[in-house]
């Protein structure tokens, strides 16, 4: 085998003279090509999804009616609240912009093979955890939105405290239970399946180098 | 970028293109690919050329942009028709170089090589190129002797690819 791989080793120099010959000016047109490399891909949807969440956690703040709701509930602090919400969630997404430009920064294609793919991976973290964060919030504040309009909204109190008159107080509470575990459930299970597409999708390839590289080490 | 930069570049990489299409025969099937291939790794090599100061030799550098772009960052385009058996044309084997159970062993070789996956492609790449272990363990990320081991066992394979 060793020889054999030798004698491919001796016709591989040989074959050079059959392969294609570019000329300068072909080269030069394709240098302002356009990428399409999975760098530029991630980093699209990247930006897609900070946008997409960064829409989500800001539109709340801008809404008339939610600002009016919260007066209405008369939790007392609202204000207080607002500010500090507002200030938290700027302040997260300002950091995870940091982040990501850093990471993108730290791609560099003249790194070696397994660096470069580290740093992919770096990149697509961060995303990852900025979507984490926000389910979290997400799951926190749908909890929390429930247990406001229990306890705080006049038309669910009157409705409860009737409920509780026939005696089916119970059989509510198991109902929103069973209705809000299901659609966090949903909501959750749907952006986790976009995820494992887009992302399994574009790296599949570079995951399976990946752990190859890592076997190696072990 | 100016004028100066882009002929550097460019001069450069037409006298050393050879090892962009090795790396493009190795990892496409044919002859669109091999083009699209190209062209990604010409795009990469360029926009990581400012920041190419020199310290290795230009071939090095392009050894590793060439196989980080064919291994991790291009992604191959679906509505690609395949053509011909492509390294029927490149490696075109000259019957009167070689006698006939020669030529055919190398055939079987090289299809072989093919079939190997993406990192042990980049080793007997390398290793092809006549580049030392030290060379090929800086340019994958693993370790001198981890390259010599994996090195070991693609042989291996290969020959139970030849001899099943």
């Amino acid at each position: 085998m060793m020889d054999e791989l030798e004698l491919l080793k001796k016709d591989w120099q040989k074959k050079e003279e059959h392969l294609p010959k570019l000329s300068y000016n072909d080269i030069y047109t394709m240098i302002w090509k356009k990428s399409s490399s999975i760098v530029k891909w991630i980093f699209y949807i990247s930006i897609i999804e900070l946008a997409f969440w960064i829409f989500v956690n800001l539109t709340p703040f801008y809404l008339d009616e939610y600002q009016t709701k919260l007066n209405e509930l008369d939790i007392g602090y609202s204000n207080v609240f607002l500010i500090v919400s507002s200030i938290i969630t700027y302040s997260v997404i300002l950091v995870f912009i940091y982040l990501l430009y850093k990471a993108y920064k730290g791609i560099s294609v003249a790194d070696n093979v397994k660096t470069l793919m580290e740093s992919i991976l770096k990149t697509r973290k961060i995303v990852k955890y900025y979507v984490i964060y926000n389910l979290v919030v997400m799951f926190l504040v749908t909890v929390y939105t429930i247990f406001i309009a229990f306890t705080k909204d006049e038309r669910m109190t009157t409705l409860l405290n009737k409920l509780s008159e026939d005696g089916s107080e119970l059989k509510i509470w198991l109902v929103v239970a069973l209705f809000t575990v299901l659609a966090l459930a949903v909501t959750l299970g749907f952006i986790w399946v976009f995820y494992q597409l887009i992302y399994g999708f574009l790296l599949k390839r570079l995951n399976r180098n990946y752990k190859e590289l890592k076997r190696l080490e072990m | 970028m100016n004028k100066e930069l882009e002929h550097q570049f460019v001069t450069e990489l037409e006298r050393n293109q050879n090892i962009v299409h090795k790396v493009c025969t190795l990892y496409t099937n044919d002859r669109d690919s091999h083009n699209d291939l190209f062209q990604e790794i010409t795009i990469q090599l360029w926009k990581a050329y400012p920041k190419f100061r020199g310290d290795s030799k230009f071939s090095t550098w392009m050894y590793r942009v060439a196989l980080n772009t064919a291994i991790t960052l291009y992604r191959k385009s679906k509505r690609r028709v395949k053509t011909q058996d492509y390294e029927s044309v490149i490696f075109k084997i000259k019957a009167e170089e070689y006698d006939e159970t020669q030529e055919q062993q190398l055939k079987l070789m090289y299809k072989a090589v093919k079939q190997l996956g993406d990192i042990d492609k980049a080793l007997v790449f390398l290793y092809l190129e006549d580049k030392d272990y030290s060379e090929i363990s800086e340019t994958l990320g693993i370790s001198e002797v981890n390259a010599r081991v994996k090195m070991n066992r693609i042989k291996n394979k290969l020959r139970t690819i030849l001899n099943p």
